[in-house]
């Protein structure tokens, strides 16, 4: 079969087909995605445009891909006592496909509509991975570039890069100039805000804030100044900062990670009043390291604090914090404080998730240059099965029932641990609280998964490494996924949170057997932690505690018990 | 009758056209003339016909369409959604969230 086509007809239809699928369709889907709220999903829709070889608006879609992936970069916040981030999580993964989006649209999109923004961006995430050296290259990249908002961003950066570096008046200078050309960008007057905050000079930095207000921005608006440093805000906070922390006292140190400093980390403090709380919210940084990863905080009254920083997210992956067995810092003259932090340690074998056939596994993880002694951990969820909600992390002790273990491996017998207190929550509020069931059937139990952590310590109990970095994928931990055994009907009952019915059903049972051992493990257990409030009764649980003692001889099963007395004393 | 006529007419004008000649500028002249131009050209080429068998189409248009489309199935974002695992303040990313849909009783 043929078509008999005249050429003409035939031309316009190849024309035709040729702007449906190069212009429109593209157009039409380049919006449809900007529509899509999850970034993630944008993400490989936008990449899946980009990877077409024959395309319009490509740039377009780069510039888009890179925001779905990293739209901003929060912070991880360490302080003292709390840690942890807020947000949207950012991963290095992610940065990494964002900067090559960036990069290929400087290379060959020079008159994109995002190529300015695009220089912007990738500087701004050189700055959250701390990366100076790359940032400096940048720089130098811009000033010699034949558009004039890219020589105008690169005399920004290199502004905010003296202020880094603690070079307040060439930093100064920088901005004064571009104000006197007539630059009126909202980001600049920020950033002379800061510099004046970093010189204590303060009512000078509230006249900046003052300026920001009829300003707009050059580039593109961001929840964040410069990569991941916070923006400041107000002359309220000023007033508010000058009345609770300025004095003449400072806080010196340096932020590494194994001996190589981090720049562009921010440096908060908190009053007592804050202790436990990880948040910088309403604060603002007291110092930004430098490009050795050095700090020296603007002048702080005498006093307590408990001092924290915030590392950008890509950042913090695959880092473990060396925290101190510090909770709170004196400040006094000239202070100093360190945060160390090192890749993580591993576990060398098992590794990943693992099915637990056996009640026995043989741990073996890599020696810690210094460390006293190693204790395993065991993660504990509000819902075991998915590992959702709530989580504990404790230690766990080997096979012999020792917690701090000298050597590189252990073997850990999950019947043994489970005669040790486990992580004990409730759920419901006051006379309806009513506890896990990991609390009584303990750490390990068929069905769930239990990440499995290990920690080196030196001699004074500061940790040296980790397994579990601040930000890590789940793929590199190991997890024990207990399979040796189903669990039994009384277990099904304890496990369903059906806590009457489980203790009916062993009285039940030793009334007909009286020396059932697993019916007069967990009445023993039931009684000792008290399923609701109210239930708890020592004398019931050692009377069957000592009753199993006397058939299996086990002095293991008094653990519990003796835990929960020293507990309640 | 009809042939000999022919042949007897054919002969007059042989013989009365022997001694005529054209001149080499007018044989150019008529010839520009009769020659037909570009856009005639163009034009005579545009609308003409041509057969172009079905399958052969449908498969030109296949080709395109999946010359372009290929590549772009070589997406390394991951669409999975992502879970995060909050363990003592450290955050566990769980890019395929089955992993660790667990048991139920």
């Amino acid at each position: 079969m043929k078509i008999r086509i005249k050429v003409k007809t035939l031309i316009m239809l190849v024309i035709a087909f040729a702007l449906v699928f190069g212009v429109i369709i593209p157009g039409l889907f380049l919006y449809g995605v900007g529509e899509i709220e999850d970034n993630k999903k944008a993400a490989g829709l936008y990449e899946f445009y980009v990877n077409m070889p024959i395309v319009s608006f490509r740039d377009i879609a780069l510039y888009k891909m890179a925001k779905s992936l990293v739209p901003y970069m929060d912070t991880y916040d360490i302080f003292m006592f709390g840690r942890g981030s807020s947000g949207d999580l950012i991963t290095r993964e992610d940065a990494e496909k964002a900067i090559e989006c960036y990069e290929r649209i400087l290379n060959k999109y020079k008159n994109s509509l995002y190529y300015v923004d695009a220089y912007k961006n990738l500087l701004d995430i050189y700055v959250g991975m701390g990366n100076g050296d790359k940032v400096q290259e940048l720089i130098d990249w811009g000033r010699n570039s034949s558009r004039e908002e890219i020589v105008y961003t690169s005399h920004l950066y290199t502004a905010f890069n003296h202020m880094a570096n603690r070079k307040y008046d060439e930093a100064m200078d920088i901005v004064e100039k571009c104000i006197f050309e007539g630059i009126e960008d909202r980001r600049l007057y920020e950033l002379k805000g800061i510099i004046y905050i970093f010189q204590e000079e303060y009512d000078l930095a509230e006249q900046a804030f003052e300026e920001i207000r009829d300003k707009y921005f050059i580039h593109e608006n961001s929840r964040y100044l410069f990569g991941s440093i916070r923006k400041v805000y107000n002359s309220y906070w000023i007033n508010s900062f000058i009345r609770r922390y300025a004095g003449d006292n400072t806080i010196k140190g340096r932020v590494t990670v194994n001996g190589k400093g981090i720049p562009y980390v921010q440096i908060y403090i908190h009053t007592k009043s804050q202790y436990g709380t990880y948040s910088p919210d309403n604060e603002l940084y007291i110092a930004i390291t430098d490009f050795n990863g050095g700090f020296e905080t603007i002048g702080l009254k005498e006093g307590e604090y408990e001092i924290g920083i915030g590392v950008s997210q890509p950042l913090a992956y695959d880092l473990v914090y060396r925290e101190r067995n510090e909770r709170m810092l004196q400040v006094k003259g000239d202070t100093t404080y360190n945060f160390e932090f090192t890749e993580p340690m591993e576990i060398i074998s098992p590794k990943g998730e693992f099915a637990l056939k056996d009640s026995t596994f043989h741990l073996k993880w890599e020696r810690i240059e210094g460390a006293e002694y190693y204790e395993v951990h065991a993660v504990s969820f509000d819902n075991p099965y998915d590992m959702s909600g709530s989580s504990i992390i404790y230690a766990i002790p080997d096979e012999k029932g020792e917690y701090e273990i000298p050597d590189t491996e252990a073997n850990i017998d999950i019947d043994v641990v489970n005669f040790y207190s486990s992580a004990v929550f409730y759920s419901g509020e006051d006379e309806e609280r009513i506890i896990n069931p990991g609390g009584i059937l303990g750490t390990f139990y068929p069905g769930i998964r239990v990440p499995i952590i290990v920690k080196a310590y030196d001699a004074e109990g500061n940790i040296l490494n980790s397994t579990l970095p601040l930000v890590s994928d789940y793929e590199d931990m190991t997890i024990v996924k207990v399979e040796n055994r189903e669990l039994s009907e009384g277990e099904r009952l304890i496990a369903n949170m059906e806590y009457e019915e489980a203790i009916s059903y062993y009285e039940d049972i030793l009334e007909r057997d009286d020396k059932n051992t697993e019916a007069l493990t967990y009445l023993s257990r039931l009684y000792a932690e008290g399923w609701r409030k109210g239930t708890e009764s020592l004398d019931k649980a050692r009377e069957y505690a000592e009753r199993l003692y006397s058939i299996t001889g086990d002095d293991k099963v008094l653990i519990r018990i003796n835990n929960v007395s020293e507990k309640r004393r | 009758m009809k042939d000999r006529f022919d042949v007897e007419l054919r002969s007059i004008m042989e013989e009365e056209s022997e001694k005529v000649y054209m001149s080499d500028e007018l044989r150019s002249r008529i010839l520009g003339r009769s020659r037909p131009d570009f856009i005639f050209r163009v034009r005579s080429l545009l609308n003409s016909y041509i057969e172009i068998p079905v399958p052969l189409a449908i498969g030109v248009v296949a080709i395109a369409i999946m010359v372009n489309l290929i590549p772009a199935l070589n997406i390394d974002v991951d669409f999975n959604s992502r879970r995060v695992i909050e363990i003592e303040n450290s955050q566990v990313v769980v890019s395929h969230a089955k992993d660790v849909i667990g048991y139920e009783d």
